[in-house]
């Protein structure tokens, strides 16, 4: 049993690795503009985690 | 008779046309008509009760808004010959690529719930138990996609499609003013000033009309049907006749709310096809049949844009022309989205509005990155060639993509903090 599962956890890492390899490289040229608009997608994603983190954290706090 | 005998041609050429139509449409009627979905319709019903006609001018503008965003996929797709998730993986390597992917599956699976939310609440209007709903749905889509063939698949997709024009018999039933609905909506205006709650209520129906599904689910439906970059003029029409059709159905069913429900602080669809029920029993059936095929158009698209990705990102055989066994995640994971999904509605005190708001704040991270990673593989030469994004696309869908992204974004704080915007 514990084999079974320890084997399907295996092969799914295997299949993730294998995935990030095949598309290691980004085929897109990173021109200034696509460097720009992902790291402004970058910011904006950070912004939203931490505000659901803050708003989480409230939440559960005015739960105490 | 010369006179008569040209309009029976013309009248014949405008069936044949039609014909010809119906039998090479789709994806693009189909993901625009699916657009409207259980949360889309109870969006508009609930603007309706709240805003009578004036809202309408808002949704004539958000036709072509969803137009501009979806035909940049159908260009992608055509032309790449791979899906959204795919592409986003190739062109911008794992980190995105996993981003995007874990996002969507996370969303879908939450809107598909709502869904059935929709679905089992519009059918238990007719003494339906949710648990009936929820197999009949399933076993309906598992059998739609059991033929193994995409045109099957497509074709039953697009009569569900026609169902969603209920809404128009039902406006009629209800006898709109006519001077009213055109003096009152078409003009663009903001009833009672831009308060919160006005503005809570038009990002609501823009989240409706632009979802992260529909552009995963259309780029991969392009391709599963196999569209060529010949076939790119047909399928644009096929997506603006989608998106007329979407802002129709809209238009019609806040004209049904909004005659008989104006200013009764009805919340949802069902709530409104009850209360309808008691001013005219066909216009409120209507309602439900009307929201029970929303849902069931929008659980249609929601699993199988999931399946496609899956299906890509990790080199199954992903397309419907392929059989069960030739096929079986795909399909497996098809069933299981939808199974999981209709069996949280089933969870006696499941946290369902809870849910439908944490659909509304996942969406809102998804779409902005979804909409840039669009507008940046389109303008890629090297990715697709002359069917690039002109100045004139970059112009208008810039301008519609940052105005989302400000808008979603400013909707998603409304969602998550409701005490920042009031008294706005």
């Amino acid at each position: 049993m514990i084999k079974t599962v320890k084997g399907f956890f295996q092969g799914a890492v295997d299949k993730v690795n294998e995935i990030n390899t095949r598309y290691e490289k980004p085929r897109i040229k990173m021109t200034p503009w696509v460097k720009a608009s992902l790291f402004l997608l970058r910011l904006y994603l950070i912004f939203m985690v931490l505000i659901l983190l803050y708003k989480f954290a409230a939440t559960v706090g005015s739960m105490n | 008779m010369n006179f008569l005998s040209n309009i029976f041609y013309n009248y014949r050429r405008l069936i044949k046309a039609i014909q010809l139509y119906l039998i090479l449409a789709g994806p693009g009627i189909i993901v625009m008509i699916a657009d409207n979905d259980a949360g889309g319709i109870t969006t508009y019903a609930a603007t309706g009760a709240k805003y009578g006609y004036e809202l309408i001018w808002f949704l004539v503008i958000l036709g072509p808004v969803a137009y501009f965003i979806q035909e940049m996929t159908v260009r992608l797709g055509a032309v790449t010959k791979r899906g959204h998730a795919e592409a986003i993986f190739d062109a911008f390597g794992p980190f995105w690529g996993w981003f995007s992917f874990i996002d969507l599956a996370l969303v879908n699976w939450l809107t598909l719930v709502t869904e059935f939310i929709g679905m089992t609440a519009a059918l238990s209007i007719f003494g339906v138990p949710p648990i009936a709903t929820v197999l009949m749905v399933v076993a309906i889509m598992a059998w739609m996609v059991w033929q193994g063939r995409y045109w099957t698949w497509e074709k039953l997709a697009i009569v569900f499609c026609a169902f969603n024009l209920i809404y128009i018999p039902a406006a009629f039933l209800v006898h709109p003013s006519v001077p009213e609905v055109i003096g009152q909506g078409i003009i663009p205006h903001f009833p009672g000033g831009l308060s919160n709650e006005l503005f809570f209520f038009l990002m609501a129906n823009i989240g409706t009309t632009i979802a992260p599904w529909m552009l995963f689910f259309q780029q991969s439906a392009v391709v599963d049907k196999g569209l060529k970059e010949k076939d790119i003029p047909f399928a644009k029409l096929d997506t603006a006749v989608g998106a007329a059709f979407t802002v129709i159905v809209a238009i019609f069913c806040i004209i049904v709310t909004g005659t008989v429900l104006h200013g009764s602080g009805i919340e949802s669809a069902a709530q409104a096809a009850v209360a309808l029920m008691q001013y005219d029993k066909y216009a409120g059936t209507f309602l439900a049949i009307g929201l029970f095929d929303a849902g069931f158009l929008g659980a249609i698209c929601i699993s199988l844009s999931s399946s496609w990705a899956f299906g890509e990102v990790f080199g199954w055989a992903h397309s419907l022309n392929n059989k069960v066994k030739e096929a079986p995640w795909f399909y497996a994971c098809y069933v299981i989205a939808l199974l999981s999904a209709g069996a949280v509605v089933l969870i006696p005190n499941a946290p369902l509005v809870l849910i439908t708001l944490f659909v509304q704040v996942i969406a809102v991270t998804l779409l902005p990155a979804a909409l840039v990673f669009l507008v940046l593989l389109l303008n890629n030469e090297e990715i697709m060639g002359k069917y690039k994004n002109t100045l004139l696309d970059n112009v208008i869908n810039g301008g519609i993509v940052l105005a989302i992204i400000i808008l979603s974004t400013l909707y998603a704080l409304s969602a998550i903090f409701p005490e920042l915007f009031r008294g706005a």
